[in-house]
């Protein structure tokens, strides 16, 4: 009887530590020595010293166990770039009792490269007032948001397309551009190589039309014709040709031209001059003839005609 | 050919200027004028000019004997004058005439007939 007793007692005893002590059976102590280094933007590699006797170790990433593990490492992926996480790891036996955790290490994941700059930057002059730019794409790991397009070092622009179009800039004036990339971190490259473009001189104005020569006499020919169609800027008078040399400037559309040998063909072209002074295109070349000479001598021609006031 | 050049030296001619200050120079026909216009509405425009001195070879002039003032709408088509005789004074005024763009210029006769060249046209906007 008392051989039983002792073996009751024994195992209330047993039976009272594992109730009250879940440790007892198993202490390894915490781990020690957890380190945690970022490999690039997404993993993190843990390791940390053996525990003898221990089955495998559990890994926890902010709390919360990730992974079971035989050897005192792990690698931990899928992780957010230029993140901090927080990792602790235990010990287990083969009963599956867990020793305590170990000290927390902290690991911030590397930050995804930005955006590479952009290449190829070629700026071109579309007319007077613009300049058409094109380059070619940035690489962007966290993904490619947008551009921005720099005129003569300022912010001009923002655009999802690899071109842009710079308008309302002053004629035969130079612009340099640059191009930044952006990616949806909000991460920005450099600015690429510059690339600069002159605008284009305004035109003249186009050329007069319907010029008309029509010989008025044996030393005269009439001339008229009318504005031209558009012009960039007003026509403030017309400069006349008689033979490729110039033979007058007038604000109106006519002018008679005088002193002429008869019987002599002329040809006659017509052009404007806009409010800078800026000649335009030459008009076609019309040609009169002059009439047969007259034995007589008529009155020199009256001069001053101008209007009065009533 | 684009070519750019500069106004010639000698600057806009007498007729553009006189261009320029057209409005005092024409006036609406008939009574009571300022009244709103119409079409078909007439108008008047009186024009001076200087007599020659000298007839085409550089002769001091001694017959002259009048006038003709011819007018254009617009341009110079052949045939397309209208002509008015005058007499020696050096002055008009055209009554009748519509709204318009219109190229008056003068000659001078002697007393055989012959007639000058035409003066340096005058365009004149008529009308409103």
């Amino acid at each position: 009887m008392n051989r039983l007793r002792l073996i009751l007692l024994a195992l209330l005893i047993l039976t009272a530590g594992t109730a009250y002590s879940p440790t007892a059976a198993f202490d390894p102590g915490k781990p020690k020595d957890l380190e945690g280094e970022a490999r690039g933007p997404n993993v993190v590699d843990l390791d940390w010293r053996r525990v003898s006797g221990s089955e495998g170790y559990y890994v926890y990433r902010d709390g919360n166990r990730v992974a079971e593990v035989e050897r005192s490492e792990y690698r931990d992926e899928g992780l957010q770039p230029a993140t901090t996480y927080e990792y602790r790891v235990s010990a287990f036996d083969d009963d599956g009792d867990e020793g305590d955790l170990s000290d927390a290490v902290q690991v911030t994941t590397e930050a995804l490269p930005g955006p590479s700059v952009p290449t190829d930057l070629v700026a071109t002059a579309a007319s007077p007032y613009r300049i058409d730019l094109e380059w070619s794409p940035s690489k962007a790991e966290a993904g490619l948001d947008f551009y921005r397009v720099f005129r003569d070092g300022e912010e001009i622009a923002t655009t999802d397309n690899t071109s842009y179009a710079d308008s309302s800039l002053e004629p035969e004036t130079g612009y340099e551009y640059q191009v930044s990339a952006v990616d949806e971190l909000g991460n920005e490259s450099d600015r690429s190589d510059p690339s600069s473009a002159t605008t284009e001189a305004e035109p003249g104005p186009p050329a007069p039309r319907n010029v008309m020569a029509v010989a008025w006499s044996s030393t005269q020919v009439n001339l008229s014709w009318s504005p031209p169609a558009a012009s960039v800027h007003p026509v403030q008078g017309y400069n006349v040709y008689r033979e490729g040399e110039s033979i007058g400037f007038v604000v109106s559309t006519a002018f008679i031209d005088t002193g002429l040998t008869p019987e002599t063909t002329y040809g006659y072209s017509v052009a404007a001059v806009d409010t800078r002074g800026v000649e335009g295109e030459m008009s076609e070349e019309v040609s009169a003839t002059t009439d047969a000479p007259s034995d007589v001598i008529p009155p020199a021609r009256p001069t001053g005609l101008r209007l009065v006031g009533n | 050919m684009w070519r750019e050049r500069y106004m010639k030296a000698g600057v806009p001619t007498l007729a553009g200027f006189l261009a320029l200050a057209l409005a005092s120079g024409c006036a609406p026909d008939g009574p009571g004028g300022g009244i709103p216009t119409h079409p078909g509405d007439t108008y008047s425009v009186t024009l001076e000019w200087d007599a020659p001195t000298t007839d085409a070879v550089g002769r001091p002039l001694q017959d002259l004997s009048g006038y003709r003032l011819y007018y254009w709408e617009s341009e110079f088509t052949a045939g397309s004058e209208t002509m008015i005789e005058l007499g020696a004074e050096t002055g008009v005024t055209v009554s009748g005439l519509l709204a318009g763009e219109y190229l008056f210029a003068v000659t001078a006769l002697d007393t055989l007939g012959n007639e000058s060249d035409l003066s340096d046209p005058l365009p004149v906007q008529v009308g409103p």
